[in-house]
């Protein structure tokens, strides 16, 4: 078989060759077979370490069938030799097969149109195989000057022609590879003498089917060593754009190879190939996001390249520029390593974004869920403790350890190759553990304060930047003028509850317009209790959400915390008030006198807590932008004992009552409570006029049996006292006659035919009183025909003579209507 | 209150509570409390006499006094000289009616119309005629005729309603005197107490064409009230009781066309229009309260109720037109008792028939035996207590304490009546 495929190859060459030999010039021809002669040596030699190495894997091979899945797979596993140590071990299979391959038609060879050249490209590769062993170490003096690195050459020749660039395509074994950055030739030889891993040799069979996806290559695989069937698989992951996620690791390595060949080697000392660096860059980053996640090898190769990058391109004080994006590793990158070493020769402090990247980075801090889940939450956190800590920032001491970076390469190609970089004087920091400890503790405080964040948006990502989200940030990070507001809010509680909107307390945490359902409401309220703000309606008590145009009010909780549980007494309390504020509301007008008497009412109730009354006062005042209405309430009205009920109905009087009158709104509403109740609805009128004079209240009337049967003597006291001034009044009114008040008239001896009248009446009347003094007793019509006689009439008369009795003497003359009694009494008076 | 209480002033309170009335005089002596309520009263009654007007509702439950209350405020108006008329509401007697229910009523407030000289009522012809004595007075002075002088001074009752045809009557009344017609001088009487139910009769009677009618009895009060003063009087009060009645009205129509006569009284004497006269009405506070039925279903005499009041500090308010009275409370009760003592005692701490312990024992008594709030409807326990005075009166060595364990007293329930009422008529039987 190997004799088939030499001689095939004889043919080719010569072929070639002829038609080479007809189009170049002479000139050349001259130089080509020179260069010729020498090829067939190589070629010689190739054979020869080819024919042993094939011979192990040859048997199967020759039985001339196509590899089933069994054989790829159970091949014996193959230790390296010159394997180094690695961080982690892969199974590694490596099952050498092989089938006729049809031959590849690779897109150079036809650009070419030539067999010869590549016979020749060849020839040169393998002169210079020999020479590339040698390990020297360069001053690395353009960039950075205090860094050094050693490097083993590289091999001049045909890289260029084998570099795809970046974004340019090749067809290999007819697939076509956009993109770039991969090398395609026939040979090219790695620093350790061998074709090196990455080439993509267009000569190697590849067969038509192969997939990426099953794990099947060795830890170092090379393109040159893998089966066809590994090489189609490697060329589809290429072709499909290097995104596929399911791909076998290996495969992305062997393409990783060629950028870390690109990078290391060709770039050493060539400026064309530092151009493709940026594209190469962004290339691992892409590769990063991709398989970084689920492979720490690759994640730790791709993270040094990277390192090496920014360290070969880094100048100047790097921990002044911002620091770029570094995957994780099992150490710390470098680059991170080089800034802080900087800052620590600077004496300059540690810049905080430098300082989170150094423990983010540090291999041994494990970061928790919320520092990852909200990275930039957590960022901003950071930034704010650590200047709080620091204040501008982590000053580092120098330390005796001086930085030096060794690259270990990932392609078996550089294997056996120190690549190290070193840097003067700039110590290493990571040889210090106190400064990484202490930034350590800011970011497990950090992880903490974000943990409730976190676990928010763990459940529903979708409430990031949401009023709940921003509630459950640390008030350090708040968005800057929710931060404001809030702390106006909280400064404003301090005086007393704050009425608002929902919407305009929403709007106040700065977050834009979003729908409330009733568990982001609650979420608002849950979320404001930390920060010691009560919110009524009390939705995390149970009560219903409010809509975004409905009134909150905000109130100051205790710091006690103990309003965590509201006691029953509470919840009749509140039910009073609601019934109340209904009441209130019921003739249109909270008047203040009534929220005053509620307000009074909260304070006068003992069993209540400090915290329960506090709540209870916001209570009240969204219970004034939000009246009740009565049939709302008669829900929670039902399980009230008899006692509770009647003592509710007895409140709710004494607040009609409170400003002082009761309308009939107010009467309509009470006895719509009454019935409610199951009270009596007559009994309203009663305790009404009970409660509105003051008397006995009606909780005095419904629990009379409390007071037993005692006088209260303080009343009886109040009440004499009351009595005396009454009957001070009434005395003056109806003034006893016991202090006769004896005009002491002019004292007149009464002579009769002096026309003065005893009572000051005039003649007539006069004669009448005289006469009516002679008898103890008079008929009407005596009188009648008395007054007659006297030119008087009897009624009138009695009237006039009565009234002057009672303005002298405080009595009538004579009462009775038939017969007419003569109070004689007065006679004595009269005559003197 | 240490001064001796007069046999004549002390037995007719005696037996008045013992029959579980209020006196009707002497109401002074057993008043206890409620100085506030008296004073605001009082001011209302010299308001009236110094030619102004006053409205009062006074609010009171069963049992709370009002008729004491009512009839302390009438004696206190009499004492300053004002002219008294008080009367019942009763379905027969209303303010207002078509069927002669309001004339009823102002005939039994004519009735009993009374004044210092004459307390239990029967007043009027005295009025009267000491308006034409001062008449006549004059025109023997002046050498007028006296129905020339009547005519002269009631001029300014012409203005008023019926003004015209009550200056005849006057006059009618004078001439019946003068000429000794007994016929006419009753039947003038009986005109002014609104006893004609007929024009034609009080035209064959008196030659006046008008008679008082239902639709006139307010009008006919103001006269009234001028009149009075015009007799030498202060003014007149009229006192209505058991407004319940209004209230009770199953017609809504009914009940409105009364109340809107109340909210006539209350502008008249809110706006000052009417001149010396004083109304005082006392109901319970459903016939106030009740939305439906009261006089909160009336919302124009509502509002003027409300716009009247200022909120004050205190929860009673004593200045507006509604005046509360609280029931009694067992203090109130046991002063009152204790007043009753006095009175029975004729004002002698000496001859007192029982210790004040006593007084507490016989309340627990009625505590125990018909309940806790014995002491807001204390009629039938004053009854008994007045019962267990006259018994130790009359058995010197008898022990109280074993009478007051045999005393039997009975729960007052005279107060339920004041809530039955009939459903309203309207759409009572209404179906489709």
């Amino acid at each position: 078989m190997a004799e088939d495929t030499s001689r095939a190859w004889l043919w080719w060459t010569a072929s070639g060759v002829v038609v080479f030999f007809a189009a170049i010039s002479n000139d050349f021809w001259l130089t080509l077979g020179i260069l010729g002669s020498a090829e067939i040596v190589a070629y010689t030699l190739i054979k020869i370490s080819g024919e042993s190495n094939a011979s192990a894997r040859s048997k199967s091979a020759r039985s001339g069938h196509e590899p089933t899945l069994a054989e790829l797979t159970e091949g014996t596993p193959r230790v390296r030799a010159n394997a180094s140590p690695v961080p982690i071990k892969r199974p590694q299979n490596f099952s050498g097969t092989t089938s006729t391959p049809p031959l590849p038609q690779s897109a150079f060879t036809e650009r070419l149109g030539a067999q010869a050249a590549k016979a020749v490209g060849t020839a040169i590769a393998a002169s210079h195989a020999a020479s590339i062993e040698e390990f020297y170490s360069i001053q690395k003096s353009q960039s950075a000057p205090s860094s050094s690195y050693k490097l083993p050459p590289a091999p001049k020749e045909v890289r260029d022609k084998c570099w795809v660039s970046p974004g340019e395509s090749v067809d290999v074994a007819g697939i076509t590879l956009t993109g770039g950055m991969i090398y395609v030739g026939t040979r090219m030889t790695a620093p350790n003498g061998r074709p090196d891993p990455c080439l993509i040799n267009t000569l190697l069979p590849v067969a038509s089917a192969g997939d990426y996806r099953v794990p099947q290559m060795g830890y170092w695989p090379s393109y040159s060593e893998i089966s066809p069937n590994e090489r189609r698989a490697y060329l589809n992951w290429l072709a499909g754009g290097r995104s596929d996620t399911d791909c076998e690791i290996g495969y992305v390595f062997l393409f990783f190879y060629g950028l870390e060949r690109r990078i290391i080697l060709d770039s050493r000392d060539d400026q064309a190939a530092k151009r493709d660096w940026p594209a190469i860059i962004d290339e691992l980053r892409r590769l990063l996001t991709i398989y970084g996640e689920t492979s720490g090898s690759f994640r730790h190769y791709a993270g040094g390249l990277l390192s090496w990058i920014e360290l070969d391109g880094a100048s100047g004080r790097l921990y002044e520029k911002p620091v770029p994006h570094l995957p994780k590793t099992y150490e710390l990158p470098p680059y991170l390593r080089l800034a802080l070493g900087q800052a620590a020769a600077d004496r300059a402090p540690v810049p905080a974004p430098l300082a989170l990247a150094w423990v983010r980075l540090s291999p041994d801090t494990y970061f928790r869920t919320p520092a990852k889940r909200c990275p930039n939450e957590f960022e901003r956190l950071f930034a704010q403790r650590y200047e709080e800590t620091f204040g501008a920032g982590l000053a580092l001491r120098e330390t005796r350890t001086k930085l030096k970076f060794s690259y270990r390469a990932a392609s078996a190609g550089l294997l056996g190759s120190t690549i190290t970089l070193g840097f003067g004087d700039i110590p290493d920091v990571t040889a210090l553990t106190a400064p990484i400890k202490k930034l350590r503790e800011i970011a497990a405080q950090c992880t903490d304060e974000l943990e409730s964040y976190s676990r928010l948006l763990g459940r529903d990502p979708s409430l990031a930047g949401s009023f709940e989200s921003v509630l459950l940030l640390p008030p350090a990070i708040w968005p800057g003028e929710a931060k404001v507001e809030l702390h106006d809010v909280v400064s404003r509680l301090r005086e007393g509850c704050i009425t608002l909107t929902l919407q305009e307390l929403i709007s106040k945490l700065g977050v834009v317009k979003q729908p409330l359902s009733r568990d982001r409401v609650r979420n608002l309220a849950r979320m404001l209790e930390p920060m010691r703000i009560g919110m009524e309606p009390n939705v995390l008590g149970g009560a219903k959400a409010p809509s975004e145009a409905d009134t909150v009010v905000l109130f100051a909780l205790l710091d006690s915390g103990e309003d965590a549980s509201l006691g029953p007494e509470y919840q009749t309390v509140a039910l009073t008030l609601q019934l109340g504020a209904a009441l209130a509301q019921a003739d249109g007008d909270f008047s203040a006198r009534e929220i005053e008497h509620l307000q009074a009412k909260i304070d006068d109730w003992a069993q209540l807590t400090a915290a329960e009354r506090r709540r209870l006062h916001a209570h009240l005042q969204w219970l004034v932008a939000n009246p009740p209405t009565l049939s709302a309430l008669k829900r929670k009205l039902e399980p009230l004992d008899r006692a509770a009920r009647e003592a509710v109905a007895a409140f709710m009087v004494t607040l009609a009552q409170s400003d002082g009158y009761v309308s009939p709104e107010e009467v309509k509403f009470l006895e719509k409570l009454y019935k409610a109740l199951e009270i009596e609805p007559k009994r309203v009128f009663s305790d009404i006029q009970a409660a509105g004079t003051g008397g006995s209240t009606p909780a005095a009337i419904t629990h009379p049996a409390a007071r037993g049967f005692q006088l209260d003597a303080d009343r009886i006291a109040a009440l004499q006292k009351d009595t005396a001034r009454v009957s001070a009044l009434l005395s003056e009114i109806f003034v006893e006659e016991a202090p006769v008040p004896e005009p002491s008239p002019p004292a007149e001896p009464e002579p009769s035919d002096v026309p003065i009248s005893p009572l000051g009446l005039d003649e007539s009347h006069s004669a009448l009183v005289r006469l009516l003094l002679s008898r103890q007793q008079w008929t009407r019509a005596e009188l009648e025909d008395a007054a007659a006689d006297l030119g008087l009439m009897a009624d009138g008369a009695l009237e006039l003579i009565n009234e002057a009795a009672f303005d002298a003497l405080d009595a009538p003359l004579c009462e009775g209507n038939d017969p007419i009694d003569v109070n004689t009494e007065l006679l004595e008076k009269i005559a003197a | 209150m240490n001064t001796l209480i007069r046999q004549k002033d002390r037995d007719p309170i005696i037996q008045s509570l013992r029959a579980g009335v209020v006196p009707n005089r002497g109401q002074h002596l057993i008043q206890v409390g409620r100085a506030r309520e008296i004073e605001a009263m009082v001011t209302d009654i010299d308001r009236v006499a110094d030619g102004g007007a006053s409205f009062r509702f006074v609010i009171g439950e069963y049992g709370a006094g009002k008729t004491f209350f009512l009839n302390l405020v009438r004696a206190i108006a009499m004492e300053r000289k004002l002219v008294v008329a008080k009367a019942d509401l009763n379905p027969d007697r209303r303010l207002h009616a078509s069927g002669g229910q309001a004339r009823s009523l102002y005939a039994e407030l004519m009735r009993n119309l009374a004044t210092r000289t004459k307390p239990e009522g029967g007043a009027l012809p005295g009025v009267v005629e000491k308006f034409i004595a001062s008449a006549k007075a004059e025109s023997k002075q002046q050498g007028v005729a006296t129905e020339q002088i009547i005519r002269f001074r009631l001029e300014q009752l012409t203005e008023l309603v019926n003004g015209y045809d009550f200056a005849d009557v006057i006059a009618t009344y004078c001439r019946g005197a003068d000429e000794g017609n007994e016929q006419l001088k009753s039947s003038a009487v009986r005109w002014l107490r609104g006893e004609f139910s007929t024009r034609t009769d009080a035209r064959a009677a008196l030659g006046v064409r008008t008679i008082v009618d239902d639709a006139s009895i307010y009008d006919q009060l103001k006269l009234m009230a001028r009149f009075v003063r015009l007799a030498g009087y202060a003014g007149l009060f009229v006192c209505l009781d058991e407004l319940v009645n209004i209230y009770k009205l199953a017609s809504s129509q009914a009940r409105n066309s009364n109340y809107e006569q109340i909210l006539r009284m209350l502008n008249d004497s809110l706006q000052g229009t009417a001149v010396g006269l004083g109304f005082v009405l006392g109901g319970t506070p459903e016939f106030l309260m009740d939305t439906r039925r009261g006089v909160y279903s009336y919302s124009a005499l509502q509002s003027r109720l409300a716009e009247n009041t200022f909120a004050t500090t205190e929860l009673a308010d004593y200045s507006g037109p509604v005046l509360r009275l609280s029931s009694l409370t067992l203090e109130d009760f046991y002063l009152l008792l204790r007043k009753i003592r006095h009175v029975y005692a004729g004002g002698d701490p000496e001859r007192y028939l029982l210790p004040d312990t006593a007084i507490t024992n016989f309340m627990e008594h009625c505590s125990n035996r018909i309940g806790d709030s014995f002491f807001r409807t204390p009629r039938t326990t004053i009854t008994s207590f007045i019962n267990l005075l006259a018994v130790l009166e009359q058995n010197p060595g008898a022990e109280w304490q074993a009478l007051i364990g045999g005393l039997d007293v009975t729960r007052d329930d005279g107060g339920k009546g004041d809530l039955v009422t009939e459903p309203d008529d309207e759409l009572a039987a209404f179906k489709l």
